[in-house]
C-alpha cells in the first residue's frame, strides 16, 4: 500500500501543537494565581503566620503525599488523590489528660520504641500553617492541585505529539522514497 | 470635662506626636505611584518622596519584598517604641496592652517553629518586635500548656490571660496549640476591654466598640475556618470572644452554623454587620470577607481621630500604619511577581 500523507495527518499534528500550547498558557496562569493568592493569605495574617518555619525538613518530619503518579504501560501518566488517614494527622483533642498519655504509651510495641521516630505532620499541608487557614491559602492549595492537574496533562499530551510527529515523519520518509523510486520506473518504461 | 482638662498634662505631647506621625500615611496619589512601579527599585524611590523617605536607602539593590516589610515594620516599632519609653502610666499600660496580641503571636510561632524542630536561632528574629519579651526564648523547653505556664509564662504580663489553659494536660501539637491560641488572644481581648473600660470618658467611648468589632471579627473568622476542622462545637464556642455587639445570641448561633451561607444570615440579623457581605464573593472582582473586615476597621480607626483627649489615637495609629504597610508589601509583591491585574487590591485610608 503506498504510504500517503492526507491534510488529516498534518492538522492533527498542528491540533496537538495547539492544545500543548494552550496547556502550558493555562498551567502559567494557575501557578501565578496560585503565588498570588499565597501573597494575599500573607496580607491577611502576616509574614509571621505563614512563612518558611512551617514547612516540614525532610529526614526529620513524615510527609505523606497527598497524589501518586501511575505510569502506565505505554508510557501515560496518570494521576489518584490518597485519601488521609482518619487516625492520622491532627489529632482530636485528649480528655482525661495524663491517664491516656500513659494508657497510650504502653500500647507501642518494643520495636516502635526502638526506632528514632520521624515527627509526623498533619497530612493536609493546609493544616502546617494553624487549622483556620484563611480563604487565599485554601485557593492557593486549589490552584497548585490544579497545576499538577495540568502538568500531567501536558506530559501526555507531548507523548501524544512526539508519537505523532515520529509518524509523520515516517509517513514523510516512505513518501519521499516512494517519489525518488518512481522516475526510475518511467525511464525504463 | 476631666479629659479635656487634665489629658494635657502628661499624655498632650504624645497625642500630638501621634497626630503628626497620622499625616504622613499615604495618601491616594501615593498609592497610585507605586501601584505604577515597574520595579522594586522603583518603588523604593517613590517611597524615598513620602514620609518614608530614606527607608530602604541602606539596601542594596535587587530588593526584595521580605525586606520591605522588615523596614516597614522596624520604622513602626521605632515610632512606637519612642512613645512608649517617656510615657506614664495610665497610658503606658494602655501602650503595653496593645502589645500583648504581638506577644501571643510570638508565643505561638515559637512552639510550632520548635515542633518542626527548628533551632531558636531561626525562629527568634521571626518574632514581631512589638511583641518580645524576657522569657520569650526559652518557651521551646514547654510540652503542655501546664509547663508552658508554670515554667516560663508565670512571670510575664501574659499569665493573667493563661488561667483557662493551665487546666490543659495535653500535649503542644497542631490542634491544641491553635486552640491555645485563640483562648489567649481571647483572654487578652476581654481584659483589654474591661482597662478600657474602666479608664472610662472618651477612650472607653472610642476604644470599646473597636475592640467588639475586633471581638466579633475573630467570633465569625473562628466560625469559617472551623468548618474545615473537626473542633467539637462547645471547644469552638470557648474560642469566642464575650466582649462584642454578638455576645451572646449571635454567639450562640454562630456555634451552630454548619455552613458559610448560614454565617452570613446571622450577621444580617445584626445591625453593623448587616452590610458586611455585599460584594463578598469567589468571583474575580469580588471581595473576600477578611478584606470587608479590614475596610469597617479603618473606617473606625480613622473616625478615632475625630476626637480628642483619649488614648485610642495611639491604637488607632499603630493598626492604620500596620495596614499601610500591608497594602505596600501587597504592592511591592504584585510587582515582584509581575501580575498586576489585583494589584488594586489594597485598602486605601486616605
Amino acid at each position: 500500500m503506498n504510504p500517503v500523507v492526507t491534510d488529516e495527518n498534518v492538522f492533527e499534528v498542528l491540533d496537538k501543537i495547539s492544545d500543548y500550547e494552550q496547556l502550558l498558557k493555562e498551567l502559567c496562569t494557575i501557578i501565578q494565581d496560585g503565588h498570588i493568592l499565597l501573597s494575599r493569605a500573607q496580607y491577611d495574617l502576616g509574614y509571621s503566620a505563614i512563612n518558611s518555619t512551617y514547612l516540614p525538613e525532610p529526614g526529620v518530619h513524615e510527609i505523606t503525599p497527598t497524589s501518586l503518579l501511575d505510569v502506565s504501560e505505554n508510557d501515560r501518566f496518570s494521576l489518584h488523590s490518597v485519601k488521609p488517614d482518619p487516625k492520622s494527622g491532627v489529632r482530636k483533642r485528649k480528655k482525661g489528660g495524663c491517664e491516656d498519655k500513659k494508657k497510650s504509651g504502653d500500647e507501642k510495641s518494643e520495636e516502635e520504641k526502638k526506632k528514632p521516630s520521624k515527627t509526623k505532620l498533619a497530612e493536609d499541608p493546609l493544616n502546617w500553617f494553624g487549622l483556620m487557614a484563611p480563604t487565599s491559602l485554601v485557593q492557593a492549595q486549589t490552584r497548585f492541585k490544579s497545576a499538577i492537574e495540568r502538568i500531567v496533562e501536558i506530559s501526555n499530551l507531548k507523548q501524544e505529539l512526539q508519537e505523532s510527529l515520529s509518524d509523520f515523519e515516517t509517513l514523510t520518509k516512505d513518501l519521499q522514497k516512494k517519489c525518488d523510486v518512481k522516475p526510475d520506473e518511467t525511464n525504463e518504461d | 470635662m476631666g479629659d479635656m482638662t487634665t489629658f494635657n498634662i502628661d499624655s498632650g505631647y504624645f497625642e500630638g506626636l501621634v497626630r503628626g506621625y497620622r499625616s504622613g500615611i499615604l495618601r491616594r496619589n501615593d498609592y497610585h505611584n507605586l501601584v505604577e512601579c515597574e520595579t522594586l527599585d522603583d518603588l523604593k524611590l517613590h517611597l524615598q518622596g513620602t514620609d518614608y523617605g530614606p527607608l530602604l536607602a541602606n539596601d542594596p539593590s535587587p530588593l526584595i519584598v521580605q525586606t520591605i516589610d522588615e523596614r516597614l515594620k522596624e520604622r513602626l516599632v521605632h515610632e512606637f517604641t519612642h512613645i512608649r519609653n517617656q510615657c506614664v502610666q495610665p497610658l503606658a499600660q494602655f501602650l503595653d496592652y496593645m502589645t500583648y496580641g504581638y506577644m501571643i503571636d510570638n508565643i505561638i510561632l515559637l512552639i510550632t517553629g520548635t515542633l518542626r524542630n527548628r533551632p531558636i536561632a531561626e525562629l527568634l528574629p521571626r518574632c514581631h518586635p512589638l511583641g518580645q519579651f524576657d522569657e520569650l526564648a526559652t518557651i521551646s523547653i514547654a510540652q503542655s500548656p501546664a509547663e508552658l505556664f508554670n515554667a516560663v509564662m508565670v512571670d510575664t504580663p501574659l499569665a493573667p490571660f493563661f488561667s483557662e489553659c493551665v487546666q490543659d494536660e495535653n500535649d503542644l501539637d497542631e490542634m491544641n496549640i491553635e486552640i491555645l491560641r485563640n483562648k489567649l488572644y481571647k483572654s487578652y481581648l476581654e481584659d483589654f476591654y474591661a482597662f478600657c473600660k474602666k479608664l472610662g470618658g472618651t477612650t472607653a467611648d472610642v476604644m470599646c466598640p473597636i475592640l467588639a468589632f475586633e471581638a466579633d471579627r475573630r467570633a465569625i473568622t473562628i466560625t469559617i475556618n472551623s468548618f474545615r476542622t473537626d473542633l467539637l462545637k462547645d471547644d469552638i464556642e470557648n474560642l469566642y470572644p464575650k466582649c462584642g455587639i454578638l455576645f451572646p445570641e449571635g454567639l450562640k448561633y454562630l456555634k451552630n452554623a454548619e455552613d458559610r451561607e448560614e454565617v452570613r444570615r446571622i450577621c444580617e440579623r445584626f445591625g453593623p454587620y448587616k452590610d458586611l457581605y455585599n460584594g463578598v464573593g469567589d468571583g474575580p472582582n469580588d471581595k473576600t470577607l477578611e478584606d470587608k473586615f479590614f475596610e469597617e476597621e479603618v473606617k473606625m480607626l480613622m473616625l478615632s481621630f475625630e476626637q480628642q483627649f483619649h488614648f485610642g489615637v495611639f491604637y488607632a495609629f499603630v493598626k492604620l500604619k500596620e495596614q499601610e504597610n500591608r497594602n505596600i508589601v501587597w504592592i511591592a509583591e504584585c510587582i515582584a511577581q509581575k501580575n498586576k491585574n489585583k494589584i488594586d487590591n489594597y485598602i486605601p485610608i486616605f
